[in-house]
């Protein structure tokens, strides 16, 4: 069982939020609808901490997670299709051989770009994302450019959130030990944390195969919610608005990319008119988020509570008065 | 007892003979002075031992093993620690945690006890706390524990870069001109503070400096390179009494 | 006979990379910095050189007004965005980079809408050379790139201003020290660039009849993989000699597009260059140690 061990206050967070989630989608407070966009806040969380887990710790810059996502998603759906077994026995294997196929992908590209220092692979994962459009498109995987309808609805909310948050807790584990550590050095310092004994050429593919490899089962359970898919879902733009997500959250900073995931993807639903021009709204965000506040706007989570709970004391202390 | 052993080795890099037919080697536990005018070859020496690059003839043995093609990371676990010109570490870790990245060998726990965080996941890192704490009172650096490398003096920051190579339980230890930059009296002691690590963790140490008389008190022997290659190894009282040799060391 | 002809036309497409190849390697090599922007100040280019000679602006006239235009967006670009940025650190000067790239791409996609644009015909016409007829802008093409890139070459090696280029590419702490001033021979680095970028803008509106805004971000990946393939990375090597590989790189990249564009399919195009980009790349490791 993959929790956090740490501390049962987060636990006991995490329980009740799911409680309180499930006590309302079916007592009606949350209809249909919002359920849906919880189910996606919730895999834009996975693609978050994943991307922040490949850029903000291990520091390369990769433009290939909507493609990841798409590998995910296609083979996913593919296997659910071809089986006709239960939904308990398929869904877990089709959504876990989703994330192994992008997992092998993302071994295969990352080979010759972390050989190099520098930011090489940047640049092929740029390239990935049209590659890998076209070649569903052209030859025909699941439907190509009409895309792929009537996928069986595995995706509930509970079972989107328990991989979510197994997810989480995963990465979260993973960075607070000696792997962790060793990859944030590897950003920083790659020869000297090379003479502290790590083989940072297999950390560099590990971990940015791991991180694929999360982009692939969040690819698997999105196909399963969405109930159609088509290639141009997974373009380069939700790659670049998962990049400012990352950004604006903070890089490196979980609890940051957590709440950064949960506002933009709730964010678009409230503003109606921004659908348009959210791309150039997060891109725009993110510039300036580097240049003025580069640690990230929600890294810091305890600063955000103190000054939550500071509001809400100020609040009460002026009624008090009047 | 010969630690380490170079059986004849050259290397050619970007078209120039770097090193030459080159034999050396380090006693168990002694501290050798390895010296010469700029250019000759010592840094390229010390990158051939560690890793960075590899002879194109020759043979590099470590305790009877050969090393000759091993990478930078599997020869720091077999027990080759090197610094390097001017201190370098981690600039956004503080202090405490560059040296605990030194340990990153020691720490015996694998990806299950990670994530199911056992009782042998806490007391590795525990037992790693304390011995970053240990080496921190050794090097004196625990009035900035807590602080970022760029705070800190430059003569700690040297102690900081011998600190995390000596948490990588080195059985060689290569410093790579440690005194640069500091002060005449500041670097009298760090020579001082490299025979206390050669005394007690057992490390034998190579150290390339330009100024003999450091390594005069500390190194058992000394060794001369020029133009690639070791033309005299004696100790340091007959180096430095040596007029052509101590003018070859000047440049002249 | 299909194999030279397909050859031949290789040279517009290796033409256009091989100038925006080395747009990326002097801006890669005067302030490590890869700037994604080339892409898209290369499709604005085409877009104002459209506007102009819709305008009735006779076609160099249009060029020159571009040139001007693109280079002081570049330089302005470099002067807000990437001075401070770089200043502070390389890894989030390359997050705005290819923010900003993207950024200029969707609001000017925000603006204009994205509709194929028809280019009016610059250039027509045919040459002879022997049995093979080649269409007058390919060899345009062909002459101005290397013309460009015999331009650069000199400039760098020979004149004072190169030298002053080639210093600061080494050792910009140096050169700061000998009163050089980093800052105004960067912008003109950038400057350079744009005229670069306004050439492929234009050898491009020669030669290809539609075009929307989203060609840029293939193209300038193509050329960005030219430019590696020509030695972009490697930094022991000489900036002059550099000039010479991204040229060649483009030139291969083209060649490589267009053979497996005529033999294989187009979609195999994208695939085979960076296969060959990540083949080499594995290759030659060692050099870029």
């Amino acid at each position: 069982m993959k929790k956090k061990f740490f501390s049962p206050k987060i636990f006991l967070l995490i329980c009740l939020i799911y409680v309180i989630s499930i006590a309302a989608i079916n007592f009606g407070f949350i209809n249909s609808y919002w359920e849906g966009i919880l189910k996606i806040a919730l895999i834009n969380i996975i693609l978050v901490v994943s991307l922040n887990l490949a850029t903000g710790i291990l520091g390369q810059l990769s433009l290939a997670h909507s493609a990841f996502m798409a590998m995910g998603a296609y083979t996913s759906v593919m296997i659910t299709k071809f089986f006709t077994a239960s939904g308990w026995l398929e869904f877990p294997f089709a959504v876990i051989c989703g994330g192994l196929v992008a997992m092998f992908f993302a071994v295969f590209i990352s080979y010759p770009a972390m050989k190099i220092p520098g930011n090489y692979l940047l640049i092929i994962t740029l390239a990935v994302n049209e590659i890998v459009r076209n070649f569903i498109i052209n030859f025909n995987i699941a439907g190509g450019s009409t895309g792929c309808r009537g996928i069986a609805h595995y995706s509930n909310f509970s079972a989107v959130y328990i991989i979510t948050v197994l997810i989480v807790g995963f990465i979260y584990l993973l960075i607070h030990s000696k792997y962790g550590r060793a990859t944030i050095c590897i950003s920083q310092n790659e020869m000297l944390t090379k003479s502290c004994g790590v083989d940072t050429f297999s950390y560099k593919i590990a971990t940015f195969s791991l991180a694929a490899f999360f982009a692939g089962i969040a690819g698997g359970l999105f196909a399963h919610e969405l109930l159609v898919i088509e290639p141009n879902m997974f373009d380069y733009t939700y790659s670049l608005e998962l990049l400012a997500m990352v950004i604006i959250g903070g890089l490196g900073s979980i609890s940051g990319s957590i709440i950064s995931a949960v506002i933009f993807t709730i964010l678009p639903y409230t503003i109606e008119f921004i659908l348009d021009i959210k791309i150039i709204i997060y891109l725009l965000a993110m510039i300036l988020v580097i240049f003025y506040m580069p640690t990230g706007l929600f890294s810091d989570y305890k600063a955000i509570l103190a000054a939550i709970k500071q509001r809400f004391l100020k609040k009460f202390s002026r009624g008090e008065k009047s | 007892m010969i630690l380490l052993k170079i059986d004849n080795v050259s290397l050619t890099l970007d078209g120039s003979r770097i090193i030459r037919n080159l034999n050396f080697s380090v006693p168990q536990n002694e501290i050798v002075g390895l010296i010469g005018a700029t250019e000759s070859g010592k840094s390229s020496l010390f990158d051939l031992i560690s890793g960075v690059y590899i002879p194109d003839e020759g043979k590099i043995t470590l305790a009877g093993i050969d090393i000759t093609p091993l990478t930078i990371e599997k020869l720091t676990t077999l027990g080759v620690a090197r610094t390097f010109q001017n201190a370098n570490f981690f600039s956004n870790f503080s202090v405490t945690d560059n040296i605990r990245l030194g340990f990153h060998n020691s720490l015996k726990y694998n990806l299950f006890d990670v994530i199911l965080r056992t009782q042998k996941f806490f007391n590795s890192e525990k037992e790693i706390d304390e011995r970053t704490n240990e080496l921190i009172s050794i090097f004196n650096l625990s009035d900035y524990a807590d602080m970022f490398p760029n705070d800190i003096p430059y003569d700690a920051q040297c102690r900081l870069d011998i600190a995390r190579a000596v948490a990588t339980s080195p059985k060689l230890l290569l410093l790579d001109r440690p005194t640069g930059g500091l002060s005449i009296n500041q670097a009298e002691e760090f020579m001082n503070t490299i025979e206390m690590v050669n005394r007690r963790f057992k490390t034998a140490i190579v150290i390339i400096e330009n100024d003999l008389n450091l390594l005069l008190n500390i190194c058992s022997e000394i060794s001369v390179m020029e133009y690639g290659t070791i033309i005299a190894t004696d100790n340091p009282i007959e180096i430095k009494n040596n007029q052509v040799l101590t003018s070859i060391c000047l440049g002249e | 006979m299909n194999l030279i002809s397909s050859i031949i036309n290789s040279l517009l497409a290796g033409g256009i990379y091989a100038l925006i190849a080395l747009a990326f390697t002097l801006g890669v090599n005067i302030c490590s910095l890869i700037n994604f922007v080339n892409g898209e100040l290369f499709v604005i280019c085409i877009y104002i050189i459209n506007l102009c000679v819709n305008l009735r602006i006779p076609f160099i006239f249009s060029v020159i007004i571009t040139m001007i235009i693109c280079a002081i967006s570049n330089m302005a670009l470099e002067f807000y965005f990437y001075r401070p940025i770089l200043k502070r650190n390389k890894f989030h000067s390359l997050i705005v980079s290819i923010g900003l790239a993207f950024l200029i791409q969707n609001v000017f996609v925000f603006i204009f809408g994205d509709d194929p644009q028809n280019l009016s015909d610059a250039v027509i016409g045919t040459l002879m050379f022997g049995s093979i007829e080649i269409e007058y802008s390919l060899f345009i093409c062909f002459i101005v790139t290397l013309a460009l890139m015999f331009a650069v070459y000199l400039l760098l090696k020979c004149t004072k201003l190169g030298k002053m280029i080639r210093a600061v590419s080494e050792n910009s702490d140096s050169t700061a020290l000998m009163g050089i001033n980093n800052d105004k021979i960067i912008l003109i680095v950038f400057g350079i660039c744009s005229i670069l970028l306004t050439a492929a803008a234009s050898l491009f509106y020669m030669s290809i009849s539609v075009t929307d805004p989203y060609v840029g971000t293939m193209i300038g990946l193509r050329s960005l993989a030219a430019a590696i393939i020509g030695g972009l990375g490697i930094i022991s090597g000489s900036i002059p000699e550099s000039v010479i590989g991204a040229i060649a790189g483009g030139f291969i990249v083209g060649l490589i597009e267009t053979l497996t564009r005529t033999y294989i399919s187009t979609q195999m195009s994208d695939i085979a260059i960076f296969l060959i980009l990540a083949v080499y790349l594995t290759v030659n490791c060692k050099k870029y140690k």
